[in-house]
């Protein structure tokens, strides 16, 4: 059987339905864009100044045209993948301030950025690459044209479906029109970027552009609060769930009503606010539980979820940092969420990424994925036929039944020890040392998967026409 | 009611209580500014002991600087604008493009708790908002708050634009939010940066401390 973990009973989730919907008819949510306001107010919603008080109709209405799973397109059709229906995609970070390579924390630069795509296109673990790994420093002509280079150069260096970006109008723009002259003709979800409510119920003006250009666009969208139980919704998860699920259903109404059928993504990436310091905790086992019950949600509501990672409050890839990670990365893939951003390197609460932990990370997904596909128990694995044949006292290790399963059945690490006891080995830094060869290794054996000459030739024309310069490409 | 009592009440957070005890007192004579000073700071004052300690979290802060605003809202109209004890007068907003504001409330709210009057101009203020701000309300301390690396050279727009206001001499500037170091503070020309919200308070403690100096 296959462990699905569940932490919500049917009619505990009917209980949550309940209430959100509720909320959404009698406290509303705000949404700060007239046009938003517009596509309500012709729907019939009650609109009161900016607040939106949504009918249960209207939200079954937008729930009959979302999509149970979507093909999120690569440049390299091989590598692209779908968005829900029980498998787990992982994502790398976003939105990270700092990197940590070799213990020293410093501001990412774009080189940086270059060489994580790199890293990650050659990964085994991360399904998707690019939109803001990191937000690098550096010299760019505006914050437009900084956030446009991250998404072309994804595209550039990466053959994998990339992440999208979203800061308002213009730069969403930019995540699209870069798409398209990647993808040229085909057709298809070829991105996918994230709207955040600002909780609690309100969507600001900058997450609302950016919502109406992909779901115009027919691209793929997140939508995932971030509150902070106690600060920015109740200090019980339930409570939570409830002003979470009203977001989402919101969100989702709006992206469905622009245009029937865009590829939505139930996402939640709540946690609680310390109740000492108020800072964010991705550390705390109620994060894993809201992660359980984001991907449980989902399901209910036949809609692929995006939750958890391997998250930490740690700001060194240290045994907190370990502990929390596997915690948080093991409840995702246990509770079969659909995208997973931040699925590795995260530290300091989404604001470092670690290029060891990136490394390091992949293992904890890797212990966790096959956690997650449990125990076959059939005819074949019960394994009578090699127990009597080689009867009391002896081995497996030649077995015809072994060399048939032995891999199928054992998760193999790349990094953790174990081997016996050396002396000579300095057991402090070992295992992130062996990190730091991972991924320094796979920068030597990079090779820049080929874009078309054409496609190349396009991007830079555009990025010369819209920002007067040319992209930092090395 | 007895001032200890009352003090109890403030730490406790029972807003009806400290209420009562106020009206009661003012009732019974006892001098405004006494209640303020006698009644409801000690009372805050404890609770600031015990949340550096860990006996006592954010939501029992806020309740229990509740309880002391309600008690200081009922004395205040008694009294002469001036004579309302405060540490002095703070104003605090996120930078223009920046909503993340719940580091800055937490700010905003420990300030409060401990004696300084704060003017919270919410989310998403401009230099010239700032500017305008500082012209109205003349703080002696300016709090500018931003989590996103795109949004903190506002903070050095806001400091420049104070200065061609000729607002800049008389202001301390202090600034904070998860992506801002204290060389970003120097290299920018703020006068002060703090990590979290209760060395924000001894940041302002210490600017007040230099101008009263
Ligand atoms: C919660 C959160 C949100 C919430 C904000 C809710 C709200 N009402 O504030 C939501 C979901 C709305 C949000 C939105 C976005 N966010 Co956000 N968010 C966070 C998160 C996870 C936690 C911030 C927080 O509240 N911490 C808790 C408080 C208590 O801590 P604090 O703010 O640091 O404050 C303390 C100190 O810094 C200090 N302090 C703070 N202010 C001040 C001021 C002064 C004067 C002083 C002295 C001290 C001081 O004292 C405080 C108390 O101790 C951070 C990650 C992080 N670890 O910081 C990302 C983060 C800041 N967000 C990020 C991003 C990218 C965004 C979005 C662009 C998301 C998107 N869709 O792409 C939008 C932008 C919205 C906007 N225009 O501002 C990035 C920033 C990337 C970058 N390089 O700039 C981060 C780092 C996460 C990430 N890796 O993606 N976010």
């Amino acid at each position: 059987m296959t462990p699905l973990l569940e932490v919500l009973e049917p009619k505990e989730v009917e209980k949550l339905h309940e209430a959100t919907l509720r909320t959404l008819e009698n406290v509303g949510v705000e949404f700060q864009l007239e046009e938003a306001l517009e596509v309500f107010k012709t729907l019939g919603a009650a609109v009161k100044g900016s607040r939106v008080y949504i009918p249960r109709a209207l939200v079954a209405r937008a729930l009959a045209t979302v999509p149970e799973r979507f093909c999120l397109e690569a440049r390299n059709p091989d590598r692209s993948l779908w968005i829900g229906g029980g498998e787990t995609v992982f994502a790398p970070p976003a939105g990270c301030v700092y990197v940590q390579a070799g213990g020293l924390r410093r501001e990412a630069t774009p080189g940086d950025y270059l060489d994580l795509v790199r890293v990650i296109n050659q990964s085994g673990h991360y399904g998707t690459n690019g939109g803001g790994i990191v937000i690098p420093g550096g010299t760019f002509g505006s914050d437009e044209e900084r956030f446009a280079w991250l998404v072309l150069a994804g595209h550039w260096y990466s053959d994998k479906p990339q992440m999208g970006l979203n800061l308002g109008k213009q730069v969403s723009q930019d995540v699209l029109d870069i798409s398209r002259l990647v993808f040229g003709d085909r057709l298809g979800c070829h991105v996918l970027g994230t709207v955040n409510p600002d909780s609690p119920l309100i969507y600001s003006t900058q997450m609302l552009e950016s919502l109406f250009v992909y779901a115009r666009g027919g691209q793929g969208l997140i939508i995932a609060p971030c509150s902070m139980a106690m600060a920015t919704s109740p200090a019980t998860l339930a409570g939570t769930l409830v002003v979470n699920n009203a977001e989402i259903l919101a969100g989702i109404c709006l992206a469905q009503f622009i245009r029937p059928g865009t590829p939505v993504v139930y996402g939640n990436t709540s946690t609680i606010s310390d109740m000492q310091t108020m800072a964010i905790s991705l550390g705390a086992p109620e994060l894993s539980l809201l992660v359980l019950a984001t991907a449980q949600l989902a399901r209910f509501y036949r809609l692929p979820s995006r939750a958890g990672g391997a998250l930490t409050d740690a700001k060194a890839p240290d045994i907190q940092a370990g502990m929390e990670s596997m915690l948080s990365i093991l409840a995702t893939l246990a509770g079969e969420v659909s995208i997973v951003m931040h699925a590795g390197g995260i530290l300091d609460s989404f604001l470092t990424l670690s290029f060891e932990k990136l490394i390091l990370d992949e293992d904890a997904g890797g212990m966790a994925g096959r956690f997650r596909q449990g125990i076959r128990v059939d005819d074949e694995t019960l394994a009578l036929g090699t127990i009597s044949e080689r009867g009391p006292g002896a081995h497996f290790l030649d077995a015809d039944h072994t060399l048939r399963h032995f891999r199928q059945e054992q998760w193999h690490p790349q990094l953790s020890d174990r081997e016996t006891y050396r002396v000579e080995r300095d057991y402090q830094t070992y295992i992130l040392a062996k990190a730091e060869q991972v991924w320094r290794g796979r920068l030597q054996t990079y090779n820049r998967p080929v874009l078309s000459v054409e496609s190349e030739r396009r991007m830079l024309t555009f990025y010369q026409q819209r920002f007067g310069s040319e992209p930092f490409l090395v | 009611m007895e001032f200890a009592e009352m003090n109890e009440h403030v730490v406790k957070g029972h807003i009806e209580e400290v209420l009562q005890g106020t009206r009661g007192m003012l009732a019974q004579g006892v001098e405004p500014l006494r209640i303020i000073n006698e009644g409801l700071i000690p009372g805050m004052n404890i609770v600031g002991v015990l949340f550096k300690k860990g006996d006592m979290f954010v939501p029992e802060v806020m309740h229990s600087a509740k309880a002391m605003s309600g008690g200081i809202g009922l004395v205040k109209p008694l009294i002469a604008e001036n004579d309302v004890p405060s540490r002095g007068k703070v104003l605090m907003g996120t930078v223009k493009g920046d909503l993340h504001d719940i580091g800055k409330n937490l700010v905003t709210m420990m300030l409060e708790g401990q004696g300084f009057t704060v003017v919270d101009l919410g989310v998403n203020i401009s230099p010239d908002g700032f500017v305008q701000a500082v012209r109205e309300h003349r703080p002696r301390v300016l709090g500018m708050s931003a989590l996103l690396t795109t949004t903190m050279t506002s903070m050095s727009e806001t400091i420049r634009a104070l200065e061609r206001a000729g607002l800049r001499q008389d202001l301390k500037v202090m600034i904070g939010g998860a992506p801002v170091t204290s060389a970003f503070a120097r290299e920018i020309g703020a006068d002060g940066y703090a990590a979290d919200a209760g060395s924000a308070v001894e940041v302002c403690a210490r600017f007040v401390e230099e101008s009263a100096a």
